[in-house]
């Protein structure tokens, strides 16, 4: 199993890139849930815990957190701030 | 037409990797697609086509203009509706690493100290309209130990009282060291909603570690404790803390923790050096130890079907802060100072000043609060480190631990395992795109 320690991760206009044919070999969608095994966070449609309204349908973060007690945040991942009040970014 | 404004690129071979944590994607795309890209970064514009029609799709590309992080401050009124309790400074194990040295000091909080964040947590709650509060028990000590595991029990039966006179629903999670007995256990699985427990692997392992007080082994006590919890089907997680001495069997350890918890979450952790460690000699694992011997641990328990959580490094976040350190926990330490970091308990801990922000008036029976600390710490989120601006990982480790960070930097936003998170981050990245190009 190699490991890609040294590879470089850029910011778009740093990458170096070459003319080719524009194409997309394959997407994948990370999970909002932690595969159900990340124990700090899962994400949900809706507001579980408050309730409020998912207006721009982005993920909100209902915290379920065992090591940090549990607070409830709403985080919206688009710039909105969720109508309960607290603020995403 | 805008481009997301956080998308990274990973050359992989002739094609590229462009990561997008915000939009949740990872594409795989050729020179072209990046080049393209670039391009309408500065023109606006990007080829119509199947190609454009994808990226759209999967939030890469944008027809509206894009929303901006915020980086204000959260300035509300601190009403936690949740608390944790550090009940007690003392402890049966003395590990070799502990961060709060415990069973040294030994302190119990008093029951009013407990009776008054209670009452506080409900009331907000009631103030709030919330139909929910929580509760987690917590080190320095170990929450269950002697006296402490009454006090826990007199809690639990005091908020649950309350809560269901306020007509709200609570919850209540717990870490513990795992030398329970039968009759705690019994009272964990009936009262306790979540509970964490720490095993470092194998008894050999686990007896070096985390020893009792006396010395003796540790190990068979632990076993115990995972079977009843298996038997009772418990929620639970594991939490093992990796060592320079067990880093070269981790994979052995978690085996072992998948065999004997096969229902428990992982999560792996590498020591930090610190407490205990600057009299017991136990060393941290070097950053390459701990990044080969993780990658190859976390192959071995996908075929068991088990991932493991690192703090650092896991790619299902995306989150401004790393924890509640810095978004405003209400943790109450046993000599009733209010802390937001679960490591920093002691009062003579040298990064106290910096993570207390409140104390039990006993005269007053209340909680007062320094809101201008708190607001500090609130500040400490990764949209204001200035040294995450470019980094991948940003929305993963979030700008990683304070209080480590604290400890290694005397500052809160110095990076401590920068490297380590990055190349966990890119190898998760490039794995979860392998299946998919096969």
């Amino acid at each position: 199993m190699s490991i890609f320690q040294n590879r470089r991760v850029t910011r778009l206009c740093d990458a170096i890139a070459r003319v080719s044919p524009s194409e997309i070999l394959s997407v994948v969608k990370l999970s909002n849930d932690g595969n159900k095994t990340d124990a700090t966070f899962c994400f949900t449609d809706t507001c579980k815990d408050c309730g409020c309204n998912n207006d721009c349908k982005c993920d909100i973060e209902c915290r379920k957190d065992d090591s940090c007690s549990l607070t409830h945040i709403c985080t919206p991942t688009c710039g909105m701030t969720s109508d309960c009040g607290n603020e995403g970014y | 037409m805008f481009v997301e404004k956080e998308l990274f690129v990973i050359p992989n071979g002739n094609n590229f990797i462009l990561y997008a944590p915000i939009t949740r994607t990872i594409i795989t795309v050729t020179g072209g697609v990046v080049r393209d890209l670039q391009a309408c970064e500065v023109s606006g514009e990007y080829p119509k086509g199947t190609v454009c029609d994808t990226l759209l799709k999967v939030g890469i590309l944008k027809n509206d203009v894009l929303l901006l992080p915020k980086s204000t401050v959260i300035q509300e009124v601190f009403m936690p509706t949740s608390v944790t309790l550090f009940p007690t400074s003392d402890c049966g194990l003395r590990c070799i690493y502990c961060y709060a040295s415990a069973g040294v000091r030994a302190k119990v909080m008093d029951f009013s100290v407990a009776k008054t964040a209670i009452n506080l947590i409900i009331g907000n709650a009631v103030k709030l309209k919330k139909k929910t509060v929580s509760m987690s028990f917590h080190g320095g000590g170990e929450p269950l130990y002697g006296s402490s595991g009454k006090l826990v029990h007199d809690i639990v039966v005091y908020a649950k009282k309350l809560a269901n006179t306020r007509k709200l629903r609570i919850s209540f999670s717990c870490a513990t060291n795992g030398v329970l007995s039968v009759r705690q256990l019994a009272w964990a699985v009936e009262n306790i909603d979540r509970l964490n427990v720490s095993v470092d692997g194998p008894p050999d392992i686990q007896d070096i570690q985390r020893p009792l007080k006396t010395g003796s082994k540790s190990s068979p006590f632990v076993k115990r404790t995972l079977a009843f919890l298996e038997e009772h089907k418990v929620n639970y997680g594991v939490r093992a803390t990796i060592t320079k001495l067990s880093v070269n069997r981790l994979t052995e350890v978690v085996e072992y923790i998948s065999r004997m918890a096969p229902s428990a979450r992982i999560h792996i952790e590498p020591l930090f050096s610190c407490g205990r460690c600057a009299t017991t000699g136990a060393e941290a694992p070097s950053a390459d130890s701990f990044v080969k011997a993780f990658v190859f641990a976390k192959a071995y328990a996908k075929k068991l079907g088990k991932l493991l959580y690192n703090s650092g490094a896991s790619m299902d976040r995306c989150d401004e802060y790393f924890c509640g350190a810095s978004r405003g926990n209400f943790c109450v330490t046993p000599w009733g100072d209010v802390t937001s970091c679960y490591e920093v308990s002691l009062p003579s801990d040298e990064r106290a000043p910096i993570f207390f922000f409140g104390a039990y008036d006993p005269s007053t029976k209340t909680f007062s609060f320094n809101e201008k600390k708190l607001a500090k710490l609130r500040e400490r989120r990764v949209s204001n480190i200035l040294s995450c601006k470019d980094c991948f990982m940003k929305f993963a480790c979030a700008g990683d631990c304070p209080a480590k960070s604290v400890s290694t930097s005397g500052s809160l936003v110095g990076g401590f395992r920068c490297n380590e998170n990055r190349t966990l981050g890119a190898n998760d990245i490039v794995e979860r795109v392998m299946p998919v190009m096969k």
